[in-house]
């Protein structure tokens, strides 16, 4: 504190010091050298001007006091400079400044140089012209001199062009007469050169004075010393406002001096009046033992009056019974120590000899004096309440203790501060200092709970009966039940809560039990309504009259409505589909005269004209004696399944109408070459026949050669007829069969039923079929459509390019997984490698004719058959199909 | 390597208000400076100087006494220039003479003086120092010696009978001929040979003395003689 004062004192010195100089305006000094370097240079610059003129009309002795003053002027410029930079002010008049002095520097030099010939020559011209050798040469010539010397001087007084041109015609005038050789000669060329250095000299020596008079310093040295000028207002006018400054920081300092007085002065007189109120009492001591002033409330106290005490007769050692006395050297050692005391509680005699209890503070009047002042409070009154609170609190303690219920108390941080014996079972002492959910087990599980609870807390609102879980005493969890109000002080601060707690661990593990045995059942039900909902199940339930069940699931497939109560035996008849009631209910009637369970498949028509198909089973329970007591059944909603069945049959139907019309199409295609491939053998058969006939008719008939024609005959027409067969295979529409075929065979099956239109086409055909095939399985019929598609495909394709490398190769071979893959490759202009998918999309096309849906029939084709068809571009060129078909395991299919 | 022009002499030098022929130097310290560093008179510099000056104790010393500080750049020109500005020869007989000694220079020496001004060489060589304190075209009629520089300082006449030869160019090695060229070349006059020992009569009574002794020529080595009175 009192460094600080210190530190601020220093600084409001320091304040005032250096508002003080800056108020001084230090520059001033300065300012006044400048302004004499000013005034000399202003000086130097006039005296120049005047020795100027003076050396111009021949009147100046020596040129010193030109090279004094242009010193002088230097000098003074420099001086100026210095200052203006010195200043940090606008560098520029003044360097112009020294431009000038720089000019007119040259210019003085350069008068004085002219000058001085010019004052040489005019004292010659002067002399020359009145030349008595002149005067021997007659009057004219003499006039002429004395004509050319006038014209000189005129020049001298006015070096006008005109007066320059006149004296140039004197001198012409004067050259033309001019002797020439003897002293006179001499004379003549001495005042020529004369006159017209002067010619020359006398324009530009006064053109140089006229520059030097009209001083080419004159407007920078202006600018200089206005600026100079402009920098010291502005010194002047921050002094003035420092000086202002000054004024008013000391203005404002007075301020809080007087301010500070009258606080002081204030403060004074209150501790006076505290002194003279006497509601507390104070008396002034020594270290000896004296009292050397007490008040009123002190004197009361004591029972004194104030001459007894002050006269020093009575110490306030004396007042102090002896068993208080070690206390007093205590304090007064301690004090002497630490320089500071806390109040402590003693004891004075009165003067009637009766003991009063105070409470007493002393202070010294400064630190290691000698005296001080001591504040006394008469404790009687506290002494009295202290021992009623006593025994208010040992009444609580006893009923504390007796109670099951406990006490606690915690503070404002929420710790415990209080927790009576059989808190928390046992050993509450732990806990004190912790919070009640330091040592709780559902915080986590209960945040809700718990973030209410704080909310009270923080609200300061009371709580009652908060239930939670705790660790007991023994260690085990215990729930304990809390209540509490919060406390607040005398000044209304809060300063904690306090209240009871309980074990309520027994009735919360009853409460509990309960409650989970319902959420159990709670839990089972829903479960179960969830799985009748996922298996579109009802359940149900009738004894001889009534309704006893009906469960959710059943009044959704029903159509009830269960707010409207479990529906009627009767109906639940109605809403059986008319057609499905009377053979259903027979059933029904049947299977419980027989005591046998039921199972029916059977429609329920719903009032808004649903039709649904329900799984019905249903069980008869009797008693011992064979009465019925109730039928328990369940229905099963399988619609969506029956719907699901038949859209999947009409696809699949609409698929093989689809394969059907293909193979009619691609038959329809073939049937001008197939027409070729049954007349052939027709045709080979009656030749053939014939043959036999003409065997026949030989004589003796060749029997052999009969029987080998007929046999031709017959191979024939069995040819024919394979292919007749072959054909109506693929015309015929029928059910898919599924066996096992040898795929060869079907294939050169195929090779022959196109063979005709391959061969119409230029085409090579090649086949590559693996020996020892194994058998595979499906529809012959529909696997040799997939590889005619592909042939037929194949051929178009080839159409378009050239004849001659038309090939057709057709291969089978076993794969390793034991199926067989089959390809058909072919020399066309092969498939745009994008549209390699494509072609198997539905009426996908790139022929003219083509219906676009061979490939994709093809494809659902082999993918039914559980093979894979796809298309490759061919090596060198053309297109590759292959399709894999899985190998026959017997057993596998019926 | 040579000097451009003929070298004027130290004494009175602080008189001049130029120095040199072409009186481009202005101060003493920079002609001092100019002296250390130009490379055909010291070929040194200030700095150096300094150095071998700070290496001498006594020296550094008698700067700390003078300056107030050890001996630097600044102080070191300084010191050339006060000694130099010391070398100065007033009390010449003509210098009595203008105070009043009437009899300090003879009626020849009078005439010559007279004859100075009346031809007009006192139009430049004037002031305190005759001559020193203008610059002049040389060579006007004639002319004299070598052409450059066109303009020079005009040199002081104190002490001209000790400071042959004459001119920038040196060019006159006597007085007598300096003075007949003067006439011719500046003035266009052709002197007698008693017009010049007149005035070359005059002239030595420019001769000063320094701390007591006449200024002799260079070449005479030192003056035992005491001033004339």
């Amino acid at each position: 504190m009192r460094l600080a004062l210190a530190a601020g004192g220093v600084l409001l010195l320091a304040l005032l010091t250096w508002l003080l100089l800056s108020g001084i305006n230090t520059n001033a000094s300065a300012y006044a050298e400048t302004q004499r370097a000013l005034d000399d240079f202003a000086l130097a610059e006039a005296s120049i001007g005047r020795d100027v003129l003076q050396a111009r009309a021949g009147l100046l002795g020596n040129y010193d006091v030109l090279a004094e003053a242009e010193e002088a002027m230097e000098s003074a410029a420099s001086r100026i400079r210095l200052h203006v930079e010195a200043e940090n002010l606008d560098p520029k008049p003044v360097e112009a400044l020294a431009a000038a002095v720089g000019q007119y520097e040259d210019l003085i030099e350069h008068f004085k140089t002219g000058n001085s010939l010019l004052q040489n020559s005019l004292s010659y011209v002067g002399q020359l012209s009145t030349d008595p050798v002149f005067g021997a040469l007659g009057d004219q010539f003499a006039q002429s001199a004395t004509a050319l010397a006038a014209a000189v001087l005129r020049l001298a007084r006015d070096s006008s062009p005109e007066s320059a041109k006149s004296l140039q015609q004197f001198i012409n005038r004067f050259e033309a007469r001019a002797p020439i050789g003897g002293p006179e000669g001499e004379a003549a060329h001495a005042l020529l050169a004369h006159a017209r250095l002067l010619s020359d000299l006398l324009p530009e020596a006064d053109q140089t004075l006229r520059a030097l008079v009209a001083a080419p310093s004159r407007q920078p040295f202006e600018e200089t010393r206005e600026l100079l000028a402009r920098a010291q207002a502005a010194f002047e006018v921050t002094a003035q406002r420092f000086r202002v400054l000054l004024y008013a920081v000391s203005l404002g300092l007075l301020v809080i001096a007087l301010r500070l007085g009258h606080r002081l002065w204030t403060r004074t007189l209150r501790i006076r009046r505290l002194v003279d109120a006497n509601i507390i009492g104070i008396f002034i001591w020594d270290f000896e033992g004296r009292i050397l002033e007490a008040n009123e409330a002190f004197l009361h106290m004591v029972g004194y009056d104030n001459k007894e005490l002050v006269a020093g007769r009575i110490r306030w050692t004396d007042l102090t019974p002896p068993d208080w006395r070690d206390r007093d050297t205590r304090w007064i050692q301690d004090h002497k120590m630490t320089g500071s005391l806390q109040p402590f509680e003693k004891e004075y005699f009165r003067k009637d000899g009766s003991r009063i209890p105070v409470l007493i503070g002393v202070a010294t009047f400064e630190q290691g004096g000698n005296q001080g002042v001591a504040f006394v409070v008469d404790l009687t009154h506290r002494k009295c309440a202290e021992e009623a609170l006593r025994e208010s609190e040992a009444k609580f303690r006893d009923y504390a203790e007796t109670a099951s219920d406990w006490f606690w108390e915690i503070g404002p941080d929420y710790r415990f501060t209080l927790l009576t014996e059989n808190a928390f079972g046992s050993d509450p002492a732990g806990r004190i200092g912790t919070t009640c959910w330091d040592h709780a087990l559902d915080l986590e599980t209960e945040p809700e709970k718990w973030r209410v609870v704080r909310e009270t807390l923080d609200a300061r609102k009371p709580f009652r009966d908060f239930v939670y879980c705790s660790v007991g005493g023994n260690g085990l969890p215990m729930y304990v039940k809390a209540s509490g109000n919060p406390v607040f002080d005398a000044n209304g601060e809060f300063r904690g809560y306090r209240g009871t707690g309980s074990d309520v661990t027994e009735r919360k593990r009853a409460d509990e039990a309960l409650r989970e045995s319902a959420e159990a059942l709670r839990r089972s039900e829903a479960y179960l309504a969830e799985a009748q909902r996922l298996s579109h199940t009802g359940t149900w339930a009738f004894n001889e009259t009534t309704t006893l069940y009906w469960s959710e699931e059943s009044y959704r497939i029903w159509g009830f409505d269960p707010l409207h109560g479990l529906p009627s035996r009767e109906a639940m008849w109605q809403r059986v589909h008319p057609d499905d009631r009377d053979w259903v209910r027979q059933e029904a009637r049947d299977a419980r005269r027989e005591k046998r369970d039921y199972a029916v498949e059977h429609r329920i028509l719903l009032p808004d004209g649903t039709v649904r198909y329900l799984e019905a089973i249903a069980h008869f329970v009797s008693s011992a004696d064979g009465e019925l007591l109730e039928v328990v059944g369940t229905h099963v909603d399988v619609t969506e399944r029956k719907r699901a069945q038949e859209e999947r049959e009409r696809l699949r139907q609409l698929e093989a109408d689809l394969a059907h019309m293909n193979r009619l199409s691609m038959m329809g295609e073939l049937a001008a070459s197939l027409a070729h491939e049954i007349t052939q053998p027709i045709a080979s058969a009656r030749n053939n026949a014939r043959a036999a006939l003409n065997f026949l008719d030989q004589r003796p008939s060749d029997l052999g050669q009969v029987r080998e024609a007929i046999d031709c005959v017959v191979g024939d027409s069995d040819r024919a007829g394979d292919i007749i067969d072959r054909i109506r295979d693929h015309i015929r529409k029928a059910p898919p069969r599924k066996g096992p075929f040898d795929l060869n065979a079907a294939i050169n099956e195929v090779i022959v039923l196109a063979r005709s239109a391959i061969t119409e086409n230029g085409i090579l055909v090649q086949t590559g079929l693996a020996d020892g095939l194994s058998p595979v399985q499906g529809d012959r019929v529909q696997v040799q459509q997939v590889v005619l598609n592909l042939v037929l495909n194949a051929v178009e394709a080839m159409g378009l390019v050239e004849a001659g490398s038309r090939e057709l190769l057709i291969s089978t071979e076993q794969t390793k997984m034991g199926g067989v893959l089959v390809a058909v490759r072919d020399c066309g202009p092969g498939i745009d490698p994008e549209a390699l998918e494509r072609i198997f999309e539905a009426f996908y096309t790139t022929k003219s004719s083509g219906t676009g849906m061979g490939l994709s029939i093809c494809r659902s084709i082999i993918n039914a058959h559980g093979g894979r068809l796809w298309a490759d571009a061919n090596e060198p060129r053309g297109a590759v199909f292959q399709f894999t078909l899985p190998a026959w395991k017997p057993g596998r299919s019926s | 390597l040579l000097l451009p022009f003929n070298t004027p002499t130290v004494f009175n030098a602080a008189l001049n208000f130029r120095l040199n022929w072409e009186g481009n130097v202005r101060s003493l310290e920079r002609e001092a400076e100019e002296g250390l560093r130009n490379p055909a008179i010291m070929a040194s510099s200030a700095e150096q100087a300094l150095v071998k000056i700070s290496a001498d104790e006594v020296m550094t010393q008698r700067f700390r006494v003078t300056y107030g500080r050890a001996p630097d750049v600044p102080a070191l020109l300084n010191a050339i220039a006060t000694y130099e500005r010391s070398l100065l020869t007033p009390g010449s007989r003509f210098d009595r003479w203008l105070a009043g000694e009437t009899s300090a220079i003879s009626a020849e020496e009078l005439s010559g003086y007279q004859l100075f001004k009346s031809l007009g060489c006192i139009s430049c060589h004037q002031g305190v120092n005759v001559g020193g304190n203008l610059f002049q075209r040389h060579g006007i009629f004639r002319p004299l010696g070598a052409p450059e520089p066109e303009f020079v300082r005009v040199p002081s006449l104190r002490n001209v009978a000790a400071t042959a030869p004459y001119f920038h160019d040196g060019s006159a090695a006597t007085l007598n001929e300096a003075v007949r060229q003067m006439g011719l070349a500046q003035l266009d006059r052709v002197l007698t040979d008693s017009q010049i020992g007149s005035i070359v009569a005059f002239l030595k009574t420019l001769t000063g003395a320094y701390q007591g002794r006449s200024v002799v020529p260079a070449s005479a080595g030192p003056s035992a003689d005491p001033v004339p009175r």
